[in-house]
């Protein structure tokens, strides 16, 4: 895959305490999402950005998991869908 | 109730004309305007979906997803994050129905089974239930067994798998990474 189109958040998010974990999904065949990298890069902050998605997306709701999981495909879909 | 991958679909196609209820109806149209015309929604929007059936904890929680993802969208966009193969997505979905948002390192997580997703099913009833139907790898039954969850969680992680495949752009954002 390309890299990003910030090239040394990649590098760096390589370079740091995740880069093992990268390096053996490639070994293992497995494509490394990139925002993988963005979360990487810092890690403080998005170690709460994460805790703050996984309480949303699956904490208690009147909403299914399922529910909100669509919803957000609704929000991030901004082409046409390729089917 | 939304059981089939069809009516995801139909739904990202255009929520307006998809075979689902009109009280879904009317939640997509409340996230479609905040998450297009946000500083037009005036009350008598909300008003709009609590008369559909939604009350006020099921508006918040689509809101906030709704915001959290136009986040992601623009992190996405503007670093450049590009799209990965389709078995990438599988993966990524099957994780995030098994593990969640919240990622253990390989180690720890090595040799035991995978947690289930913090799921609280309240007693209340369901208004909207999508439940999309999965191939056999993804099914339910096979969740269930490997992974020893309840059905009900296995349910619940069986719809986040469905969903999160299907859409490149929001899977793509879904794909996400902490240390525990």
């Amino acid at each position: 895959m390309e890299p990003i189109f910030l090239k040394d958040i990649e590098q760096k998010a390589k370079a740091g305490p995740k880069g093992p974990e990268f390096e053996a999904m490639e070994a293992q065949g497995v494509p490394v999402p990139q925002i993988l990298y963005v979360f990487a890069f810092r890690p403080r902050m998005t170690d709460h950005l994460s805790r703050f998605t996984q309480e949303l997306m699956r904490g208690t709701s009147p909403l299914s998991p399922g529910a909100r999981e669509l919803i957000a495909a609704f929000t991030s879909n901004r082409k046409q869908p390729p089917f | 109730m939304l059981k089939d991958p069809g009516k995801v679909r139909a739904v990202l196609k255009d929520y307006r004309t998809a075979p689902i209820s009109e009280a879904e109806r009317s939640l997509f149209a409340f996230v479609d305007k905040v998450n297009h015309q946000s500083n037009q929604i005036r009350r008598e929007d909300i008003e709009e979906a609590r008369a559909a059936g939604w009350d006020d904890e099921a508006l918040y929680d689509a809101m906030t997803v709704c915001a959290l993802f136009n986040f992601y969208n623009r992190w996405v966009d503007a670093s450049g994050v590009h799209n990965l193969p389709a078995i990438g997505y599988e993966m990524s979905g099957h994780r995030l129905a098994t593990e969640g948002y919240v990622r253990a390192a390989p180690e720890q997580t090595a040799g035991k089974n995978c947690t289930a997703p913090q799921v609280n099913p309240r007693g209340r009833t369901e208004v909207v239930n999508l439940t999309p139907r999965m191939g056999t790898e993804l099914s339910k039954e096979n969740l269930e067994r490997q992974l020893g969850l309840g059905s009900a969680t296995a349910a619940a992680a069986g719809e986040a798998i469905a969903v999160s495949i299907f859409l490149t752009p929001a899977a793509m954002a879904r794909s996400l990474a902490s240390p525990a």
